[in-house]
């Protein structure tokens, strides 16, 4: 990785097009997968089941 | 042996299990391993295949794994020897099961050691003992601590009260039961873990540049610096196996799988119960507290302080370096002064501690389920039993730590041992119980259906993935470290010592589950 030399062709304090992308994209999949989750949870009552498997819904 | 056991206990809510499950996983290295991975394996590169493997490893074994302990739950087994007896009925099933109790015994004695760290961490912030120190004077407080041959700042006792601290309040929690103890720790520890992380996220990202000079060199940096070294893309990393092998090794670390302690958790579960959905949510849950909070802090904060070529210089020190010399140095520079300085130090061990704390108590959850559900003892007996038992080992780690005494069995039951029992339950449960049998089980009670596209998936890539991790290791670490290659002469009994006592503990574990088995044999169940 060549951090230094990205560092010093940028002004301090600067993220970068590049990290943000791929910190941006992991920061959104593992909030959308938590915040997904937790809301189908939220709207399922705990002891709820899915039709058997194999069948039609 | 019978269908249908007695009632057990059951988890209080789903919320309470969901926390109880995500606190097993958070630990540690979401914290100080991650960021190191990440910033060793080509940066946002890394990315890439860490979340290919947390689609085609994490998440099917959280689900295998849930759905192993609720198939020997709802039977009675809280503990892998019973669960693969009851998924294979050969009279081998219940002794490859000794993997689930041997490592989780085995990681909890040490791991309570280097929890007990974090907990005297907060005690020492707390009374402002790490103030003032220089580098150097971090670096030398924090070796005397871990090495009793050079206790020349702390009493030689201090790392014994808080190791014997932290095995009372452990085990005080496990001896409460299910509901009482560790769901009301999850509930209270995990909330906890969370503010103080997201506060001291928002005070790192908030932090003014800093000018530092690093081996002559001046550079001004912020944290948006060190976000940007952690997630600069390497390109040329993704052709690496190492690198895919080093994304598919943290997914396993992480979500605490291959360990023996989600069983024992799931095994706490009722056919009514959902464990596709919750199991997603506490493997996001995971993800969450390691890639937005455990990436967001350490090496931030380092980059500001220290610059991009101090902080590569701190990590080569290891994740411990990391964690416990070079961010009490953070906070000693934080604007505001020794108040700020201590309230950060407590919030920063506080968390690594309920990180620690919730993931330690889960590992005591299989021993304390086989000897209460075979052997009769009762929930304060086994736990302090136990207790018992981890404090004395634990003492060989504390006189022996810098021998690498520790380091054996963080390896064999800690790394290597955890792909073996993964890979040993994902062929029971998928190969032998059958993948229609097993598809089944997953969808008990389930809140939703798991994507058809996963049933290969758990069938064939994720062994897969596991055998080629376990073929690698083999040839890159387990030969060199069974052959003691590079080990200082002096250190090579001790190492010895040490696998000795891993040999008799599981021997001695193989001999408990003979003489339970021969138990039921005599009640009339099958051996």
């Amino acid at each position: 990785m060549d951090t230094l030399a990205t560092a010093a062709a940028l002004p301090p304090n600067t993220l970068g097009l590049n990290a943000l992308l791929f910190m941006g994209t992991a920061w959104a999949c593992v909030l959308s997968l938590m915040l997904w989750s937790f809301s189908k949870l939220m709207a399922t009552p705990e002891n709820e089941k899915v039709p058997p498997a194999g069948s039609i819904p | 042996m019978a269908d249908v056991a007695a009632p057990r206990e059951q988890w209080g809510s789903r919320i309470g299990l969901i926390l109880a499950m995500a606190g097993n996983a958070v630990g540690l290295g979401n914290f100080l391993r991650f960021p190191r991975q990440a910033v060793d394996n080509g940066g946002g590169t890394f990315m890439i295949p860490y979340f290919i493997a947390f689609l085609l490893v994490g998440i099917p074994l959280m689900w295998i794994e849930w759905g192993v302990g609720r198939y020997g739950g709802v039977r009675g087994q809280g503990s892998t020897p019973g669960m693969f007896d009851a998924l294979w009925k050969n009279p081998v099933a219940k002794y490859l099961g000794v993997l689930g109790l041997f490592m989780p015994v085995i990681v909890l004695i040490y791991y309570c050691y280097i929890e007990s760290w974090t907990l005297a961490w907060t005690f020492f912030s707390l009374t402002g003992q790490t103030q003032g120190l220089d580098q150097a004077g971090m670096a030398a407080f924090f070796k005397s601590y871990i090495d009793l041959e050079n206790g020349t700042v702390h009493g030689f006792w201090v790392p014994f009260g808080f190791f014997f601290v932290t095995i009372a309040v452990n085990f005080w929690v496990v001896s409460k039961g299910l509901t009482a103890g560790i769901e009301k720790l999850a509930k209270i520890g995990m909330p906890i873990l969370f503010v103080f992380a997201v506060i001291l996220v928002i005070r790192v990202l908030t932090l003014d540049p800093v000018t530092v000079t690093h081996d002559g060199i001046t550079t001004t940096q912020g944290p948006l610096d060190g976000l940007r070294f952690m997630y600069t893309p390497d390109w040329s990393a993704l052709g690496s196996p190492k690198v895919w092998l080093a994304a598919t090794g943290q997914i396993f670390f992480t979500l605490s799988v291959g360990m023996g302690s989600l069983q024992a958790y799931a095994s706490y579960l009722t056919k009514k119960d959902d464990l596709v959905l919750s199991g997603i949510a506490t493997a996001a849950t995971n993800e969450t507290a390691e890639v937005v909070l455990g990436g967001s802090l350490a090496i931030p904060a380092v980059v500001t302080f220290f610059g991009v070529a101090g902080a590569v210089a701190v990590a080569k020190g290891g994740s411990f370096d990391l964690g416990f010399i070079s961010m009490p140095l953070v906070f000693n520079n934080l604007p505001g002064g020794p108040m700020v300085a201590a309230a950060a130090g407590v919030m920063w061990f506080g968390l690594l501690f309920f990180a620690g704390i919730t993931s330690s108590v889960s590992m005591a959850t299989p021993a304390l389920a086989f000897v209460e559900e075979n052997f009769g003892w009762t929930r304060k007996r086994t736990a302090w039993s136990l207790a018992a038992i981890a404090l004395l080992l634990g003492i060989l780690h504390i006189v022996y730590n810098t021998r690498g005494f520790l380091d054996e069995w963080d390896y064999w039951a800690g790394t290597f041992g955890l792909v073996i029992l993964a890979l040993v339950e994902t062929v029971i449960f998928v190969w032998i119980f059958g993948p229609n049998n097993a598809w089944k089980e997953l969808h008990e009670g389930a809140a939703m259906r798991i994507p058809a596209f996963y049933k290969p998936i758990i069938t064939y890539v994720t062994p897969a993935f596991l055998l080629i991790m376990m073929i690698w290791w083999t040839v890159q670490d387990a030969i060199p470290t069974l052959m003691m290659e590079g080990v200082p002469e002096a250190n090579v009994p001790v190492k010895w010592a040490s696998r000795g006592l891993m040999l008799l503990i599981l021997f001695f574990q193989i001999w408990l589950i003979k003489k339970a088995w021969a138990k039921k044999a005599l009640k009339g169940g099958t051996a």
